[in-house]
C-alpha cells in the first residue's frame, strides 16, 4: 500500500494506493491517524481517496472505525471517496454507509 | 455426521404476525402472475424453485437448539434455547423406534435465551432417560435450577425424573464422547462462551456461537482459525453487521458475517452457516443477508479455496 496526502481546498485529501490487506493494517492505521491530526489542526475533513485501492480487509476496515473514533473526538469527519463499485460492495456489506459519508468526487467532501 | 438446527434465533423467540404471513403469501401470489398449478406438487415447486427462501418459507424464530448426529448410540445436542422443545418431541418418536434414551448434552453459555428450552425438554421427565450435560461452565447446574425455581417456573428441577448428570470440562483438551472427539474454547461474551469442536471419521464440525471478535485483537483472531483449521462445517454468530459489531453494538458479544468469513477464510474451512439471527430481522432482510454474505465471500476470497455458504434455518439439516 502506498499513501500520499495535500491540503485541497476546504478538505485534507489522503491517497491510499493499492490493496490494503491485513499485513498493511498498521501502516494504514498510523497514515490514518497522522491525517485525522492534521485535518483536526485545520478543522477540516479528512477524505480518504479510494479510487486507487481495489480491496481492502476486515483489518483495514477495522483501521477505519479506529481512526473515526479519533475524528469524532477532534471535532472533524472522515469521508471515504471513488470507491470502486467492488470495494463499495464490500463497505456496502459491512454497513460503513451508515458511520462514514461515501461521495463521488472527493473535492466535494470539504463543503 | 448430520448437523440439524431446531433453533436458529439470537437472543429471544420470534413468530412472525398475521401481516407478515398475509403479505408472503400475496407476494407469492404476485410472483405466480395468474399461473395455475396442477395439483399442490407443483404448486409447492413454485416455491421452493422459484422464489427465494424467505419469500416462500421463513428461516423461523426459535433460539438456539442443533443437534449432532454420528455419536454411538446418543442424541448430541448444543444449547438449550426454545428449540429443544421440539427436539425433545421428536426423539420421543425416535425412542419408539429404538432410539436409546440418552442425550448428550454441549452448552456454548447458561445465558436465557440457551436454556429455556429445557423445562419443556418431554425426556427430561422420563425416568428411563440418562442425561449428562457438557459445559465449560462450573455454574451450568446453578443456572438450569435456579430457571425453574418457584418465582420463574412451575415445575421444579427436582422434579425431572431423567437421570441428570453435569460435567464440567476444561478447554484445550480433548474428550472422546460416545465415539466423538470433542473440544471446547471460551469466546469473549458476557459470564464467557464456549466454541465446540467435534471430530469423526475424519470430518470436523465447529460450533461458535455468541462471541464477538474484535477486529483489532490478532490473539483472538489467530486462536479461532486454529480451532477452526479445515473444519468442514463452522456455525458462526453472525447477528450484527460489521459497522453495528464495533459501534453501537460493541461489547454487546456478537459478531458479524463478515467476520465470520474473514476467520473461516483464514482457517480454510469449507462451509460456514450464517447463525444467531437477530430478532428484528425478517426473513427479506436474512434473505439479503445470506446474499451479501455470498457476495463478500467472493471479494475477499483471493487465492483461498472457496468457502460455501449457507444460512441456518430451524430445520435444516447438513451432512458433514
Amino acid at each position: 500500500m502506498e499513501w500520499t496526502a495535500a491540503a485541497v481546498g476546504q478538505g485534507l485529501i489522503a491517497s491510499p494506493r493499492g490493496d490494503i490487506e491485513d499485513g498493511d493494517r498498521d501502516l494504514f492505521l498510523e497514515n490514518l491517524r497522522q491525517g485525522v491530526s492534521e485535518a483536526i489542526a485545520r478543522s477540516v475533513p479528512l477524505i480518504i481517496d479510494l479510487a486507487a485501492v481495489g480491496h481492502m480487509s476486515a483489518s483495514a476496515l477495522m483501521a477505519l472505525t479506529i481512526a473515526r473514533k479519533d475524528a469524532v473526538a477532534g471535532g472533524i469527519k472522515i469521508i471515504l471517496a471513488r470507491p470502486g463499485a467492488a470495494l463499495r460492495k464490500i463497505l456496502e456489506i459491512s454497513r460503513y454507509q451508515l458511520i462514514f459519508d461515501i461521495i463521488e468526487d472527493p473535492n466535494d467532501g470539504g463543503e | 455426521m448430520l448437523v440439524r438446527f431446531w433453533g436458529t434465533r439470537g437472543s429471544l423467540p420470534v413468530a412472525p404476525r398475521a401481516a407478515a404471513i398475509e403479505a408472503k403469501i400475496a407476494h407469492a401470489l404476485m410472483r405466480a402472475q395468474g399461473r395455475t398449478f396442477a395439483d399442490e406438487a407443483e404448486a409447492r415447486r413454485f416455491v421452493t424453485e422459484e422464489l427465494s427462501f424467505g419469500e416462500g418459507r421463513t428461516y423461523g424464530g426459535a433460539t438456539t437448539c442443533l443437534e449432532l448426529e454420528g455419536a454411538d448410540e446418543s442424541f448430541f445436542v448444543l444449547d438449550m434455547g426454545s428449540g429443544l422443545r421440539e427436539l425433545g418431541n421428536d426423539a420421543f418418536r425416535r425412542f419408539g423406534e429404538g432410539r436409546a434414551r440418552k442425550f448428550n448434552f454441549f452448552m456454548s453459555h447458561l445465558h436465557w435465551d440457551h436454556i429455556m428450552g429445557f423445562p419443556f425438554f418431554g425426556p427430561a421427565f422420563d425416568p428411563n432417560t440418562h442425561i449428562v450435560i457438557h459445559s465449560g461452565h462450573a455454574d451450568c447446574e446453578q443456572a438450569l435450577r435456579r430457571q425453574q425455581e418457584e418465582i420463574s417456573f412451575p415445575v421444579s428441577f427436582d422434579w425431572l425424573r431423567a437421570k441428570i448428570e453435569f460435567r464440567v470440562l476444561t478447554p484445550g483438551e480433548r474428550y472422546t464422547v460416545d465415539g466423538v472427539d470433542v473440544e471446547l474454547m471460551p469466546q469473549d461474551h458476557s459470564h464467557v462462551s464456549y466454541a465446540w469442536k467435534f471430530h469423526r471419521d475424519g470430518k470436523t464440525f465447529v460450533f461458535s456461537t455468541d462471541a464477538e471478535h474484535r477486529m483489532d485483537d490478532f490473539d483472538d483472531q489467530h486462536a479461532f482459525e486454529g480451532f477452526f483449521r479445515d473444519a468442514d462445517l463452522v456455525v458462526c454468530d453472525t447477528m450484527y453487521s460489521l459497522a453495528e459489531s464495533i459501534t453501537l453494538k460493541a461489547d454487546w458479544g456478537h459478531s458479524s458475517n463478515v467476520m465470520a468469513v474473514n476467520l473461516c477464510h483464514g482457517a480454510g474451512a469449507r462451509k460456514l452457516a450464517l447463525f444467531h439471527h437477530e430478532p428484528t430481522s425478517n426473513d427479506r432482510d436474512i434473505d439479503a443477508l445470506l446474499e451479501e454474505t455470498i457476495q463478500y465471500e467472493a471479494l475477499s476470497r483471493k487465492d483461498r479455496q472457496p468457502l460455501e455458504i449457507v444460512c441456518s434455518y430451524d430445520g435444516l439439516e447438513l451432512r458433514v
